[in-house]
């Protein structure tokens, strides 16, 4: 399988910033022929991973950066997203779906991307998230 | 891509707030200021329409569980007006159809609202 074409892109721990990659890649998910189905759940996913890695991992600090680096291809869709954080824990994160959680603010966004994408990994120290979108169309 | 619009308007004693566009992670703020303008004049009987809300994610939804318990800490409520389909599956994957209370209509999530009231 040949990786070639990935994108990749550094942003700083910014919203506004953030926003402009999500638009780019949902653009090129566009372009590349993706169903609205799958647009929605790639910009939901892509949304939570750079929110996550800015507000989680470099817990807003400015100075930090997120890289984004991405590949679409018509079968499918590989995005990864690194932030400077220390990194986390995934397994240690509390069902969002729990009664006693239904009333927490935050605590969705691992949860909405392993619903949405078809593959959702984290590298060891778990400041990096890797996101599969396959392509059911094909 | 689209931004995010609120227009308010006011019915039986409640604040009716219809959502137009993406309350994502750029526009949850100004859903958050409508909400604070909201509380500062003391109304918290609040009904979100969102039948043109094309798009939220889980920054969006902190904001409506932060504005559905504050409501609710004064006596007031928020309900929820005919989301559409891909939003709607938002709120049913992370069990939020659970927390909050859903109508096809604003008619009758005011109706609903004035009900729960006169039944104390």
């Amino acid at each position: 399988m040949s990786f070639d074409r990935f994108t990749e892109i550094q942003i700083g721990s910014d919203f506004h910033q953030a926003k402009k990659v999500e638009e780019r890649i949902v653009r090129s998910a566009t372009k590349c022929g993706y169903n609205e189905d799958t647009i929605f759940a790639l910009r939901l996913s892509v949304e939570e991973a750079l929110s996550n890695a800015i507000r989680h991992g470099n817990l807003y600090d400015i100075h930090k950066k997120v890289e984004i680096r991405y590949s679409i291809r018509p079968e499918r869709i590989d995005i990864y997203v690194t932030d400077e954080g220390r990194g986390f824990d995934p397994g240690g994160v509390p069902d969002p779906t729990a009664p006693e959680n239904l009333e927490n603010p935050s605590g969705r966004g691992i949860m909405l991307m392993q619903a949405y994408m078809s593959q959702v990994e984290f590298n060891e120290s778990g400041n990096q998230i890797h996101l599969v979108k396959l392509n059911q169309a094909c | 891509m689209s931004n995010l619009a609120i227009s308010t308007t006011e019915q039986e004693n409640t604040t009716i707030f219809l959502l137009t566009g993406s309350a994502d992670l750029i526009e949850t703020g100004q859903l958050d200021r409508h909400l604070q303008e909201a509380y500062v004049q003391g109304k918290y009987k609040l009904v979100l329409d969102l039948s043109e809300l094309e798009f939220t994610s889980s920054l969006g939804l902190g904001s409506l569980i932060r504005a559905h318990t504050r409501c609710r800490e004064h006596g007031g409520q928020l309900t929820l007006v005919n989301p559409q389909p891909r939003v709607l599956r938002i709120f049913k994957t992370t069990r939020l159809t659970e927390l909050f209370q859903i109508y096809p209509s604003v008619e009758k999530a005011v109706a609903g609202m004035q009900k729960e009231k006169d039944e104390g």
